[in-house]
């Protein structure tokens, strides 16, 4: 398991490498990227973030993630600072036997990413700057996971 | 005590962390609240809207009734939004 938070853009081919090398007997590899939408107008996102929390909480939520599935690896990358649109935000990489563990744990792990790591967007526009506010929606995928 | 902010709290407060001597009568995060906004409007402001607001000791999330030591880190900040 791995997880790395930092400033700095990630490349896709690297992290499967990586993922790879510290895991090989997976025949399953689910691979998420959530990337800045091009909103009309949008200059920027500002993402803050308290990188000691989320380090401790993200490890909490892939430990949840492999006693619900039965993963061979987790690799998660999350970035913080300013990043322009289109740019790469989060990276999150499952591996296991079968692949509905992989994608199953991948998508658990996005679900508690949004509402549970401490990590705050600020959209840029040339005339406005707005901090985004958490969605009902995306709590209520959370809530379903309780029940799974 | 040192003491975190994070997002819109660290705007308007206009600080991202600092240490503060707290009164040894302060024992819980909601007790924290109300003296820091005693002691100055930008933090008053900053906490107007207690719902929205979360915290943190130790880099642990909890609830507003969580006792504090003078030794702990305080985050502070809103609702997330990662991913």
């Amino acid at each position: 398991m791995d997880i790395n938070i930092k400033k700095d853009d990630f490349e896709i081919t690297e992290e499967i490498e990586i993922f790879n090398q510290n895991s090989s007997d997976h025949g399953a590899v689910s691979i998420f990227i959530g990337k800045v939408r091009p909103e009309n107008g949008l200059k920027s996102m500002e993402i803050d973030c308290y990188p000691e929390m989320a380090q401790k909480e993200i490890k909490n939520i892939a430990e949840i993630a492999c006693s619900k599935w039965t993963l061979n690896n987790i690799r998660i990358v999350h970035r913080y600072g300013s990043l322009k649109p289109n740019e790469n935000i989060v990276l999150v990489i499952t591996g296991s036997s079968h692949r509905s563990d992989s994608m199953s744990a991948n998508e658990f792990i996005m679900d508690f990413l949004k509402s549970s790591a401490p990590f705050w967007k600020k959209e840029i526009y040339s005339d406005k700057e707005i901090w985004v506010e958490q969605k009902e929606s995306d709590l209520r995928k959370l809530y379903q996971w309780e029940s799974f | 005590m040192k003491l975190k902010y994070f997002a819109w709290i660290a705007e308007i407060i206009d600080k991202r962390e600092e240490s503060l001597e707290i009164p040894s009568e302060i024992n819980t995060i909601g007790q924290l609240i109300d003296y820091l906004s005693s002691i100055d409007e930008a933090y008053k402001k900053a906490f107007e809207k207690r719902k929205n607001i979360k915290f943190a000791v130790n880099q642990v999330l909890v609830n507003e009734n969580e006792l504090i030591s003078k030794a702990d880190e305080v985050a502070f900040f809103p609702p997330m939004t990662g991913g």
